[in-house]
């Protein structure tokens, strides 16, 4: 009687220490749960903060670049292009001479002189954000792809679908900025003969590509995190993240080069 | 007369229903076969991860059950085959946390414990508890090292800065079964060789009742942890 008392305390002993034991257990995990929780919610917040600094910094780079290339532009405009037309006007006024040759070089430094001012012309527009505003981006892109044409050395052909808007207008300047970006590119290094810009506006969205047929470019480095490579494409890409476009880029050797930008139409604040 | 017939009529359903092959199972085997058949219908997710070992090793388990089943079922001894089973499961989970952990220390200890566990095992079946006594002290080191371990891992997913979505970790689930299932057997392993000496869990009423509702938990967890889990890439 004794012993069936002792195992039966026993017995009791192992149930109620199994049940403390797993709810020891149980509030252990209990607190992991609600700890990493905590943790997680803090991460994400920290992340939030990061991801707004990081974007408030760019939009302040961007500003202060917008305002430099404004001041170049009114240089050119106001100074540049005043002494230049004031070169002009002299060379104009030069009283006509027997002397051929010096007449050819009078002749030749006016059409140099108004190259010049045509050209800082086109400059200063390029440069100026309120030019760019007042165009609209549509237009300012043509403008762009007037002046490559100009050059002789590629093909540029705009095709536009759907139905044209504007958006707001500090969207369009940093599309605009990102297509020079592009344009410069593909100037600079593609070799290509044949440059299209193609933008289709549907209900929900933009979608901007422009692909050329030059030589192509790895962009393998730029899956490197670390790497320095392509600091103007993670610019692009980190501008079109402050407007809440997508931007992509595909490129293969020798098959050209095609950069996509895709901006929802919902949300038009930055 | 009439009342007879149909007592008779309901005893004979009720032999049948005892009788039926559905019953005649415990029902933990059922929660066994279900993580196994859990771990085939989620293969796509499972079989780029490490958990893709988990297939072979839940097969393993209910062949065991069911012919451990078999065995007390002819009045055989089945300690052998549990003495042989077990360890197997303790090794696979130990490989599966010290394939986890992040940290050395931790990793270096996993490493150690499948060496030493084995020939632990080795040396206790052979010179120690024999092989056709069921083997306490493989389960005395065993649950309170899987203890350690999910505290382990507990402590790395403490220590963790980034961000992760705990519910979908399927080594979250793991490590809580885990936990749950060894720290409520640890308390009767304790005692085990006392209940044993002194026949006070000859039938081991006492261990199935723990053990058995243990398992429900073990294999809950490891199905969740499947169905949780989200599709991910080749790891290793």
């Amino acid at each position: 009687m004794h012993g069936e008392e002792a195992a039966e305390n026993l017995k009791q002993i192992i149930f109620g220490g199994t049940i403390a034991f797993l709810v020891l257990a149980g509030f252990i995990i209990f607190f992991s749960v609600m700890y990493l929780r905590r943790k997680n919610k803090h991460i994400l917040e920290k992340k939030e903060m990061q991801s707004q600094y990081e974007q408030t910094l760019l939009q302040t780079q961007l500003e202060i670049q917008e305002q430099t290339l404004k001041n170049i532009s009114q240089e050119i405009h106001d100074n540049i292009g005043q002494a230049l037309s004031l070169a002009k006007l002299n060379l104009n006024t030069i009283p006509a001479t027997n002397d051929e040759l010096l007449q050819e070089k009078i002749i030749n430094s006016k059409q140099l002189v108004s190259k010049a001012i045509v050209d800082l012309r086109d400059l200063s527009r390029s440069l100026d954000t309120d030019y760019v505003k007042e165009m609209g981006l549509l237009r300012a892109i043509e403008y762009e792809l007037e002046l490559i044409r100009k050059t002789g050395t590629i093909n540029t052909q705009l095709i536009a679908d759907g139905h044209i808007s504007r958006l707001d207008k500090q969207k369009e300047l940093i599309l605009f900025r990102i297509v020079q970006e592009t344009f410069n590119n593909i100037i600079k290094h593609s070799e290509a003969k044949n440059l299209v810009v193609n933008i289709t506006y549907s209900l929900t969205e933009m979608t901007l590509s422009i692909t050329d047929d030059g030589k192509g470019v790895d962009l393998s480095p730029l899956n490197e995190s670390n790497s320095g490579f392509g600091l103007g494409i993670r610019n692009m890409h980190n501008r079109a993240k402050l407007i809440g476009a997508d931007f992509s880029m595909n490129s293969s050797t020798d098959k050209g080069t095609s950069v996509k930008i895709v901006l929802p139409l919902q949300s038009q604040q930055i | 007369m009439e009342n007879f017939v149909l007592k008779h009529a309901k005893e004979q359903l009720l032999a049948i229903y005892h009788k039926s092959i559905v019953f005649q199972f415990p029902f933990h085997i059922y929660f066994e076969l279900a993580a196994f058949l859990t771990s085939v219908v989620f293969w796509y997710k499972i079989k780029n991860t490490r958990l893709r070992w988990f297939l072979p090793f839940l097969l393993l388990i209910v062949m065991v059950e069911l012919y451990g089943k078999y065995l007390r079922n002819e009045h055989k001894s089945n300690a052998w085959l549990y003495n042989m089973s077990v360890p197997i499961e303790y090794l696979f989970y130990a490989f599966i946390f010290q394939s986890y952990f992040k940290t050395k220390i931790f990793k270096l200890i996993g490493q150690w414990f499948l060496a030493a566990f084995s020939l632990f095992v080795l040396i206790n079946i052979f010179f120690v508890q024999g092989f056709w006594h069921f083997n306490t002290n493989i389960l005395k080191a065993g649950s309170f090292s899987m203890i350690l371990f999910s505290c382990f891992y507990f402590a790395e997913l403490l220590k963790q800065e980034s961000h992760i979505r705990l519910l979908k970790e399927p080594m979250f689930w793991i490590a809580s079964g885990v936990f749950l299932f060894n720290t409520g057997e640890f308390v009767y392993t304790l005692f085990s060789d006392y209940l044993i000496k002194n026949h006070l869990d000859k039938a081991r009423h006492i261990f199935s009742s723990i053990n058995n509702k243990l398992i429900w938990v073990l294999y809950t967890c490891f199905i969740i942890s499947f169905i949780c889990m989200e599709k991910r890439r080749p790891k290793i």
